[in-house]
């Protein structure tokens, strides 16, 4: 059903080395956020990537590959499990400095060009292959994505009853 | 006329999921749908992708009567069945509101194939009956694990 990778080589590596490095900072961190805030602050990131990937890499429209075939196997759905560290991370340092008017920009396009040029690397090592699909339009996704899961965080903090778990 | 039909019912149903009176938390239904979205789109790469049992229209309006179904349609439907579930208080009732949704949702994905939408190459009907029950089950496990959770932190009573 999930098939396995043709060749295992530097591209599940790199994702396996990623994962495994990213959930470690996301436990090492100091708890900020309630756990059951931060579960949907964890899933908020894979659910909008494998949305995206579904409507953009999937057949008919078929814009990037993600691993090594165009099936949808076992790395391809590792890969989401990185999306999570990430958008929480993203939230988590939002908060903890308080990033506020126009800072808020630049930590917009901070983070967008963090994202971009992570997923360039993530290109040359062979996680994604374009078919039509280019960077730049990657930079756009990542900012509007970036913008849309701050609107939810604000949304869901302005809903949470509880104070926060620790406010280093 | 098949694309107005299915968009003017995912309105429909977005309108009626908003006005319904929610019986779980805001968190839960973020939690759910966010949880269905992931298993939709998984199940139906993995049945037209990756064991080819499924074909999906090419025609441009077919296809995105398709992506109108995964996206809005098949959660919003479960949406709404975990929030009037707890309408019931006996288990039988459960069951019977719970085989309901089973068959709304496997009656949806037939309307489809009826469309030409969806075409069954050597997919039996009845095994999407089997996969929506097994999607609930894993849908109600997780929402008994993130309720575990709220209750701990004293958000749901």
């Amino acid at each position: 059903m999930l098939p396995l990778p043709e060749k295992f080589d530097e591209n599940e590596w790199f994702l396996l080395l990623c994962v495994g490095l990213s959930y470690l900072v996301v436990f090492l961190l100091p708890r900020r956020f309630p756990r059951s805030l931060s579960v949907l602050f964890l899933l908020i990131g894979t659910t909008i990537a494998r949305l995206s990937d579904h409507l953009l890499a999937s057949p008919k429209l078929d814009l990037y590959n993600i691993m090594d075939t165009p099936n949808y196997d076992l790395f391809d759905l590792i890969t989401y499990f990185l999306y999570a560290p990430f958008s929480y991370l993203f939230l988590y340092f939002y908060d903890k400095w308080n990033i506020r008017g126009y800072w808020i920009l630049l930590y917009l396009v901070l983070c967008t060009a963090g994202g971009t040029l992570f997923e360039w690397i993530n290109q040359k090592l062979g996680v994604f292959t374009y078919k039509g699909w280019q960077l730049s339009y990657s930079f756009s996704v990542y900012l509007a994505v970036q913008c849309l899961v701050l609107l939810f965080f604000h949304w869901v903090m302005r809903r949470q009853p509880i104070e926060k778990a620790d406010s280093h | 006329m098949k694309l107005t039909l299915i968009i003017d019912a995912a309105i429909i149903l977005l309108v009626s999921y908003y006005i319904m009176k929610k019986r779980l938390h805001l968190f839960e239904n973020i939690f759910i749908l966010m949880i269905l979205e992931f298993l939709v789109t998984s199940y139906c790469a993995i049945l037209y992708i990756n064991l080819d049992v499924w074909t999906i229209a090419n025609e441009t309006e077919l296809f995105i009567i398709f992506r109108v179904y995964e996206t809005i349609i098949y959660p919003f439907i479960w949406l709404s069945y975990f929030n009037l579930q707890p309408i019931f208080k006996s288990p039988l009732f459960k069951w019977i509101w719970t085989g309901l949704f089973v068959g709304i949702q496997s009656g949806v994905e037939r309307w489809l194939v009826e469309w030409d939408v969806i075409t069954y190459k050597g997919w039996p009907f009845w095994l999407s009956f089997i996969l929506q029950t097994f999607i609930v089950l894993i849908v109600h496990l997780a929402l008994a694990w993130y309720r575990n959770l709220m209750r701990k932190e004293g958000i749901r009573e």
